[in-house]
């Protein structure tokens, strides 16, 4: 009788696992595995890199000029928020409507301290770059090995 | 049979690198004088848009700039380049097609050819 029952749990688990296959395959069907980030499918899409003496963020905004977008450093906690307006230009009747209006708001914890004095923002075709620098005791450091 | 599954994804054939496309979203709209088509874009400049009209066909490919530099601690999104077909309804003045690229958003004016344009007719007292 166990064996049995667990034939059928194996069965299931089996199926189970077709199941997340195909969920994946739908899922990932724009989106290759490494692009899936920690913070899911939001808007706008963001990349975070260390290149050493700063952090860069990059988010993606198209459609979004500088003043619509506002950025606020609380700590070591950076938020992005803003509102991306889409209006049908007028006199125009609409066929396919795929860009939508969005307000927007995201927060992300920064994993070292920076310093707030010096962080810049720019905004060049659709995407932000928000380069923040690490604080003094955040910066690489270089050690010598000495030999004995 | 979770063994034959893993056993048969072993003995697939991989493909060699692709390239990766992303549908950009798109929205469509028309008035008497032409379609307007708006597309985002973001990270494509000018010299990165390709368009392909071929007979009906619309082909719209927009390629990123370089990404920052550094290693990345978080990744929503890649290099991938952005790729849409659309098939155009007949009487696009290919000649006068214009585009142009600002703030990662494209803006596409396909004219209406001569014969679609609505004409105003007079209309006469008898």
């Amino acid at each position: 009788m166990w064996t049995r029952w667990s034939e059928l749990d194996r069965t299931f688990s089996a199926l189970e696992d077709y199941r997340r296959r195909m969920d994946r395959l739908f899922d990932d069907y724009n989106r290759p595995i490494e692009e899936r980030g920690f913070y899911g499918g939001d808007w706008p899409a963001l990349n975070l890199y260390d290149s050493g003496g700063s952090l860069v963020l990059q988010a993606e905004v198209p459609g979004l000029p500088e003043d619509a977008i506002e950025l606020t450093l609380n700590q070591d906690v950076l938020t992005l928020s803003g509102k991306r307006q889409v209006a049908p230009p007028a006199g125009y009747s609409v066929h396919r409507r795929e860009r939508g209006s969005i307000e927007f708001s995201r927060s992300l914890a920064l994993p070292c301290k920076i310093n707030p004095e010096k962080v810049a923002a720019t905004v060049k075709d659709g995407v932000l770059t928000v380069t923040l620098e690490k604080a003094a005791e955040a910066q690489p450091r270089h050690i010598k090995v000495k030999g004995s | 049979m979770n063994n034959e599954l893993n056993k048969r994804e072993q003995r697939a054939v991989e493909t060699v690198e692709q390239e990766r496309w992303l549908a950009p979203p798109v929205d469509v709209y028309e008035n008497e004088q032409e379609w307007l088509l708006l597309a985002d874009l973001p990270g494509v400049q000018q010299d990165g848009l390709r368009l392909h009209l071929d007979r009906s066909e619309l082909l719209i490919e927009g390629r990123r700039a370089a990404p920052a530099s550094g290693a990345p601690l978080a990744r929503e999104f890649g290099g991938a380049s952005f790729r849409r077909v659309f098939q155009l309804p007949s009487g696009v003045d290919a000649e006068k097609v214009a585009a142009e690229v600002k703030c990662g958003v494209l803006t596409l004016h396909l004219p209406k050819t001569e014969a679609l344009r609505p004409r105003r007719v007079a209309v006469k007292a008898g």
